[in-house]
């Protein structure tokens, strides 16, 4: 043992603390005491117990491997007491001893002890999480450092990082590409103006939803408004090529009213008007969850207050809900300004309903890059423009993130 | 009688009490209501009295919200049809395998994720969550697919989309909600971790543990362009998939005639059977979860 304990000191030399022999061995003998049943199950042949013991009353052991002594890279370590008593007591004792022991090594070993604690009392959690993390790893950062074959030759039949290096070419040719800066304009123009519309629109639906009394009336209203949300996209597009086919209701609508029937789907003029009108009502209902949350948790007595002070049901909304929902609107706000130049839930929405007629408006950065890549087999022409429109975004999402913890104290990191 | 008449007063005293424009107000308010939940239900019913009209008054664009020309031919007919059926049972497969992985393995991600004493949970947080802004696009994702041999294969419809992130942060915030006092205790009656999680929290987090059966069963159930990616063989193809090829056509758009064409083949009744086919399981299962995610919900929308 007592070799072990010097091999430790060795590897941390510029440290050797004083010890006091005769509390050594006694502590020694009350920690072997307690410790009997556990070091017997950490016996392992290729490890060695090792008691260490810093001051009189705290004696702590720790089993380390042979490969690192004294690095505590080995993970597997026990202590005496309980988590927190032993660290306790170590605390303690260094308020009272501060000044004979070299700080330094005490820092080590509470470090060392700590980690190798920790993950003898933890391990199962980390286990648990392997499986996940290594997915991860594989299905998200793998196919992330894949972007690099925007710089790189991509062949079938190459490595998926792509053969030789070719620099910006592929950056410099989409820059010069006129479908590329149409599907930019038209993936900001769409968002925009979904944005425009969605966002007062569902604050002000969960507003009157939180106006509503009849509990049963207002769930009754909820269930029916989160129906289009779990409605799968092909269907919502099926739908909405149904109502505005050429005998479609909204035609049959415009024929009674004596105007001509529209091809709407085959229109770009109209695509706009589809495409937003169709995403209101997909999400309105399921937008309002988060404002209706952020509203139950109001504390009744604000409302009692601004009663008793004579404010009217209008003044209360005006000036109690609102400005209690504030960072939640905020939060949501920076979310979809942050995502104005990603396409999200858009691109199968949109794919499933334009068409080349409909391309000078409806053609999105997503869309292209589909068409491009996997139509046109251009790889790293495609991935070039993903990557571009992937950064625009994160420094969107980081401005947007920087403006809302400046004004209001609250954002996404 | 008295207590009656008392609450009848006390019913007029509070009417007294609100203006007549906040009565008026909620006559409004209750208008507007209808309206919108009769907009919302409206394609859904447009879509049912197609599928029980005959395809005749389709075509001439007589059906509205009334069926015409009603017949259960058509449905009989979608049902009987073997591809319809094999598409069908795909969907089933797929979403019953997929959500049981899905909510196992983002459980499993969650629950330690949920422990701030564990020394690298903030990391790992850090780690996931970057996902969310920043990713592999979608040719390196194809990419590594292909390369993995997972095109055409049930894993490769669901691999993709196994561990949604933002479903993986809710969770999160449900299980740091449970009373740590119980895990304490069951560790003290020998559990261990595991344990712990499978005996003790697990069975206390059925709401969130709805919530997310319900979310990635169907995400699962709807997705369409996974299959459309990867699933290159019909017989692996699920009904999502098959009714993008009756809506739009099996090729891409970039050929509008030779789509329509395709799409035009499957009379009108038919499609809208199978949407409506489609659609019935998710429409049946999601009112009774409500409850479970709306709280889900609630806990996620409270800042981390």
């Amino acid at each position: 043992m007592d070799a072990n304990l010097e091999s430790i000191l060795e590897a941390n030399p510029e440290s050797q603390p004083e010890e006091n022999p005769e509390a050594e061995v006694a502590a020694e003998e009350t920690a072997a005491a307690e410790n009997a049943p556990e070091e017997a199950e950490d016996n392992t042949p290729d490890e060695e117990d090792v008691m260490v013991t810093i001051f009189d009353d705290v004696s702590v052991t720790d089993s380390l491997g042979d490969e690192n002594p004294g690095r505590g890279t080995r993970i597997s370590g026990n202590v005496t007491y309980g988590a927190d008593t032993a660290m306790a007591r170590l605390e303690r004792s260094f308020a009272v001893h501060s000044n004979e022991v070299d700080s330094a090594v005490a820092k080590k070993l509470e470090a060392k002890v700590k980690f190798s604690k920790h993950f003898k009392q933890n391990w199962m959690l980390y286990a648990m999480m392997l499986i996940p993390v290594l997915y991860y790893i594989l299905f998200r950062y793998v196919p992330m450092i894949g972007n690099i074959i925007a710089f790189r030759r991509y062949r079938p039949g190459s490595s998926i990082f792509g053969d030789e290096w070719s620099g910006l070419k592929y950056f410099k040719m989409f820059w010069k590409d006129h479908s590329f800066w149409r599907a930019f304009r038209n993936t900001l123009s769409l968002n925009m103006t979904y944005l425009l519309f969605r966002f007062p629109l569902t604050l002000i639906f969960a507003l009157l939803l939180n106006e509503i009394r009849n509990l049963h009336w207002k769930k009754f209203i909820q269930t029916v408004s989160y129906l289009p949300h779990f409605i799968s996209m092909v269907i919502v597009a099926g739908m909405v090529r149904e109502l505005v086919s050429t005998n479609g209701p909204i035609n049959h609508l415009l024929e009674a009213l004596g105007r001509d029937p529209v091809s709407f789907i085959a229109l770009p003029e109209w695509f706009t008007t589809i495409f937003v009108s169709s995403g209101i009502w997909q999400s309105l209902g399921w937008g309002t969850i988060l404002y209706l949350a952020a509203m139950s948790n109001i504390n009744p007595t604000l409302y009692e207050a601004a009663e008793v002070d004579g404010a009217g049901h209008f003044q209360r909304v005006l000036h109690v809900t609102l400005p209690c929902i504030l960072p939640t609107i905020t939060t949501l706000l920076i979310l979809d300004i942050g995502g104005l130049c990603g396409s999200g839930a858009s691109f199968e929405k949109i794919f499933l309903l334009y068409n080349p007629m409909t391309y000078e408006t409806a053609d999105i950065v997503s869309t292209y890059v589909f068409r491009v890549g996997l139509k046109s087999g251009s790889y790293s022409y495609a991935t070039a423009i993903n990557l571009f429109e992937g950064i625009i975004n994160l420094i969107l999402l980081s401005i947007a993130n920087f403006v809302s913890k400046k004004l209001t104290d609250s954002g996404l990191w | 009688m008295s207590k009656h008449s008392e609450k009848k007063q006390a019913r007029s005293l509070r009417r007294s009490r609100e203006s007549r424009g906040y009565r008026a107000f909620q006559v409004c308010n209750t208008i507007l209501m209808i309206i919108i939940g009769a907009a919302t239900l409206y394609p859904f019913l447009y879509l049912v009295a197609q599928s029980f009209s005959s395809e005749a008054e389709i075509i001439q664009g007589n059906v509205n919200l009334i069926p015409k020309g009603f017949n259960i031919t058509t449905y009989k007919s979608v049902i009987e049809k073997g591809d319809f059926q094999k598409y069908y049972l795909n969907t089933l497969i797929y979403t019953v395998v997929g959500t049981v992985l899905s909510v196992l393995f983002s459980s499993l991600l969650a629950y330690p994720l949920s422990k701030s004493n564990l020394r690298y949970s903030g990391f790992i947080s850090k780690f996931i969550i970057f996902t969310m802004y920043f990713g592999g696009g979608l040719i390196p994702n194809y990419v590594l697919m292909t390369r993995l041999g997972l095109k055409d294969t049930m894993m490769g419809f669901l691999l993709p989309g196994l561990i949604g992130t933002y479903y993986v942060l809710l969770m999160r915030s449900f299980f740091s909600s449970v009373p740590h006092e119980l895990e304490e205790a069951g560790e003290l009656d020998g559990l261990n971790k595991l344990g712990v999680f499978f005996r003790i929290v697990f069975p206390l987090s059925k709401p969130i543990i709805a919530t997310m059966v319900l979310f990635y069963a169907s995400m699962i159930w709807n997705n369409w362009f996974t299959a459309y990616l990867y699933l290159d063989s019909k017989e692996k193809w699920p009904v999502a998939y098959y009714i993008k090829t009756i809506i739009t056509g099996a090729s891409t758009s970039s050929d509008p005639g030779e789509a329509t064409a395709e799409a035009m083949q499957v009379s009108a009744n038919i499609k809208s059977c199978s949407m409506v086919l489609m659609a019935l399981p998710i429409i049946c299962v999601y009112p009774f979860i409500q409850k479970y995610y709306v709280q889900g919900m609630m806990l996620g929308g409270v800042k981390e």
